[in-house]
């Protein structure tokens, strides 16, 4: 008897599933799972890494996919300015960042601020602007802190490009929903972070590739950098939000070492992300020389 | 067909060069390149492209039109009225500066130096000489008012719609007062006030280069104290540039159907407005130097520059006013300083990139504004306006026409007003009623009394109605209704209608009682009158000549 009510356990709850596959119309965030990969970790110390499950995380169209007419030039367009800002947005960049060097894969990288999770939050207000803000104004905060350049103005087609491309990376995104995987990851903390122990794990872990001296490693051509410079003129400079320790701690934790991602312990990440902060950038362009060079560093607290 | 070969022959002025000129003309023409320099910038953001094409403007173009041009001392290169003319041209079919932009604004050059290359070809480089100088002065007001428009928005730190009419842009800039960015203010005005001062007090220095310095050197300071994202000064940006940009009009259906219409006749206009001016140029020049300028070479030249600038990624260019000013004062002599000039701005432009990367936008918007109110002649334009004639109405007819509508429409005007007014002094044939021992001695014998008119001219279906309305005025007001003798030594030529009017008023005169004679003097009219039948009427007698 408990043997019959077993067996027909099972075989209703297979048959549930089987309906709740078939029946069930496909959820539009679940569209192409197979591009997320899960990642596979190493870890000296056995950490808790989360596995990503198909479905989990918005997955963006491919490049493919770009339509052939007027607007997909556009899409193009700012694709290439955002893969490659050192050469198609090269007026307005004054270090030797591109914006995929943050915004990973293209942004599409979940927890590495994806595009398709921001287009549908902005308009928004921002307390580092202390009004609401446009997607464009955003940007051009982007161009003005991150890049350490030129905010290029709301009507040049630079900006009109990297917007249609955005757009289109966020196809069917809902406006105004915060999706998984918006933004950085989430991280605890259990003391406070000490840059000794980060410079450790900085030449264990990430000196490889942005070099002993954080100055990352450029293109065997010259232009632009393979691996992005962590401090010094040419990375981005004290008002970007990646020069908060914070920030940058969580960028670390999702995402470095690059393909690895979560490999490091969230004290790890703090620890690598304070010693990132204590070395020279390019000053704040909020303030003048004076502030910069008396004031105390931004970016500090956690 | 050799006069068609001279049009390309580019080795005339070769046999002047030699030690001592060719040592001028290196000097002349490095700071002639140096002068062009901020000019090149802030009319490509004019024209609505990327800096970097106003530099290739100011550098091929100027090659080819200097080697064949007519006129030594003409510089070619982007030209206000032009960057205007492309913006509204282009601004409805892409967005500035877009790829697509870019695209059509290099087509839109080929087209012009076709077209321009036709008029050379054709022989109608003449044509150009008939240019009223009074529409020339109102287009170039109106493309003084339309930068200083234009600009206010860099000006200001204002973000403006480009191709609308000017009394929405002056209402906008009252209503985004509130979002004027005072910092850019204070560079523009910087910019500005610098110099005129320095053209006040220090007239020998270049006054353009120097407003420029202390303009960015202020946008410098201004950001040192409180910051860049504070200030929000538009800065120019880094240029990447190619030593040998080559690009390609592109005429294939995909691209070019949909703008097919606009381009082409923006290119007419463009085309003329820009002959216009380059030939102006070149006489200008000529009458400075002595040279003798042959307008043909002159137009071919420029359709040269232009469909050579099509696949150099030039936009439309002419000669330049400014650019062959400062050329002819820095002393140049032959073509070479214009070439030198172009090769100097390159070395320039690679060499201080860095620079130029930092050159705030509220600085050229300045610089622009100088440019603009000296095209502004205000002397010219009083001395228009205050003699009543039909120039002061051609005059504000197309400068509204100009600035309500757009360049290129006051262009298409200017040239049929001048044509108009041009006929309309023609169609006038000079007659002149003489008295005492003049008439008498005209007076044919056997006649006791005549009246004696002396007309010189052409008289033709156009003019003729001028003589008839005097032939009236002479009978019912003058009362002079007896004989009547023409002088028609003075007159050019004659057609069917204006000896149909003669034979009418010899008619009309018998039954007066009076007569006509025809003075011919020489038998240079004969083939015409003798042809007709007007001999019949008025009697072989009555036409005289010089005896003997």
């Amino acid at each position: 008897m408990p043997r019959f009510k077993l067996y027909y356990l099972f075989t209703v709850i297979n048959a549930s599933l089987v309906t709740a596959i078939t029946a069930q119309e496909i959820d539009p965030l679940e569209v192409r799972p197979s591009l997320v990969e899960p990642r596979v970790s190493l870890p000296t110390e056995l950490i808790a890494v989360p596995v990503v499950n198909p479905g989990e995380y918005y997955v963006p169209p491919k490049v493919e996919d770009i339509p052939d007419d007027k607007y997909g030039d556009m899409v193009r367009w700012g694709r290439e300015i955002f893969v490659n800002t050192q050469v198609h947005g090269r007026r307005f960049v004054g270090n030797g960042l591109n914006c995929s060097s943050c915004h990973l894969s293209e942004g599409r990288q979940p927890y590495a601020m994806p595009l398709w999770a921001a287009y549908g939050m902005y308009p928004q207000y921002r307390s580092k602007n202390r009004e609401v803000i446009t997607i464009q104004e955003r940007i051009q905060d982007c161009f003005r802190y991150s890049l350490d350049g030129i905010a290029p103005t709301l009507d040049t087609p630079e900006m009109e490009a990297l917007v249609t491309y955005m757009h289109w990376l966020s196809k069917d995104v809902p406006i105004g929903v915060e999706l998984p995987g918006r933004g950085l990851a989430p991280i605890s903390r259990t003391r406070s972070p000490s840059h000794i122990n980060g410079e450790i794990v900085y030449k264990t872990r990430c000196a490889m590739c942005h070099g002993e001296d954080g100055k990352g490693q450029k293109h065997k051509n010259g232009v632009g950098y393979m691996f992005p410079p962590l401090w010094g003129g040419d990375s981005f400079n004290r008002g970007a939000g990646m020069n908060k320790i914070r920030r940058a701690a969580r960028y670390i934790k999702a995402n470095m070492p690059l393909g690895a991602g979560y490999t490091l312990t969230d004290m790890e990440a703090w620890d690598v992300a304070n010693y990132m902060w204590i070395h020279y950038r390019p000053f704040d362009p909020r303030v003048g020389w004076f502030l910069n060079a008396l004031g105390p560093k931004p970016g500090g607290g956690w | 067909m050799g006069a068609f070969f001279s049009l390309f022959n580019c080795t005339a002025w070769f046999g002047l060069l030699n030690r001592a000129v060719i040592k001028n003309d290196l000097v002349a023409g490095i700071i002639a390149g140096v002068l062009i320099l901020p000019q090149a910038v802030a009319l490509a953001t004019l024209a609505g492209m990327p800096p970097e094409y106003g530099l290739y403007t100011s550098i091929f173009p100027v090659i080819i039109a200097s080697l064949f041009g007519s006129s030594w001392q003409a510089l070619s290169g982007p030209n206000t009225a032009l960057a205007i003319m492309i913006a509204t041209a282009l601004a409805p079919y892409a967005s500035l500066s877009t790829p697509d932009y870019i695209m059509y604004a290099i087509t839109l050059s080929c087209i012009v130096g076709v077209i321009q290359l036709l008029f050379a070809v054709f022989k109608l480089g003449a044509v150009f000489n008939y240019f009223s100088e009074t529409v020339l002065i109102a287009l170039i007001t109106a493309v003084g008012i339309t930068i200083i428009l234009r600009q206010s928005g860099d000006f200001m730190g204002i973000i403006m719609n480009v191709p609308e009419d000017i009394d929405y842009t002056l209402y906008r800039l009252f209503f985004s007062a509130h979002l004027i960015n005072g910092y850019a203010v204070t560079v523009g005005v910087t910019t500005i006030l610098v110099s005129v001062l320095s053209r006040r007090y220090r007239p020998t220095w270049p006054h353009h280069i120097v407003a420029i310095l202390v303009g960015t050197l202020m946008a410098e300071i201004l950001d040192l104290l409180f910051g860049s994202a504070t200030t929000a000064i538009d800065r120019l940006g880094h240029l990447s540039l190619s030593v040998a940009p080559f690009s390609h009009p592109d005429f294939s259906p995909g691209n070019f159907a949909e703008a097919a219409e606009g381009l082409m006749s923006a290119g007419f206009s463009i085309a003329l407005m820009g002959l216009i001016q380059s030939t102006i140029i070149a006489r200008g020049l000529a009458t400075k130097t002595g040279q003798l300028i042959d307008n043909n070479k002159e137009v071919a030249s420029q359709g040269l520059s232009n469909i050579a600038g099509s696949f150099l990624s030039c936009f439309p260019a002419c000669g330049s006013f400014n650019r062959s000013a400062a050329n002819l004062e820095a002393g140049a002599l032959t073509p070479l300083a214009g070439i030198v000039s172009a090769l100097a701005l390159a070395l320039l432009v690679f060499g201080a990139s860095p620079l130029i990367a930092r050159l705030p936008m509220p600085v050229m918007a300045g610089v622009l504004f100088i440019v603009a109110v000296n095209l502004i002649k205000l002397k010219d334009i009083k001395r228009l306006l205050a003699i009543r004639s039909e120039a002061r109405i051609i005059f504000v007819v197309t400068l509204i026409t100009a600035l309500y509508g757009n360049l290129a429409d006051g262009v298409f005007l200017g040239v049929f007003l001048s044509i108009v007014a041009y006929l309309r002094s023609v169609s006038v044939p000079e007659i002149e009623l003489l008295f005492g021992l003049k008439a008498e001695q005209y007076r044919p014998a056997g006649v006791e009394r005549a009246t004696v008119l002396k007309v010189s001219g052409s008289l033709f279906f156009g003019s003729v109605n001028g003589l008839e309305k005097f032939l009236v005025d002479l009978n019912t007001r003058g009362g002079r209704q007896g004989s009547l003798v023409m002088i028609c030594e003075q007159i050019q030529n004659m057609d069917e209608s204006a000896l149909e009017v003669l034979i009418h008023e010899a008619l009309k005169r018998r039954e007066a009682g009076g007569d006509l004679f025809l003075w011919l003097g020489n038998h240079k009219l004969d083939t015409v009158i003798r042809g007709s039948r007007l001999p019949e009427v008025i009697g072989d007698d009555h036409l005289l000549y010089h005896t003997g």
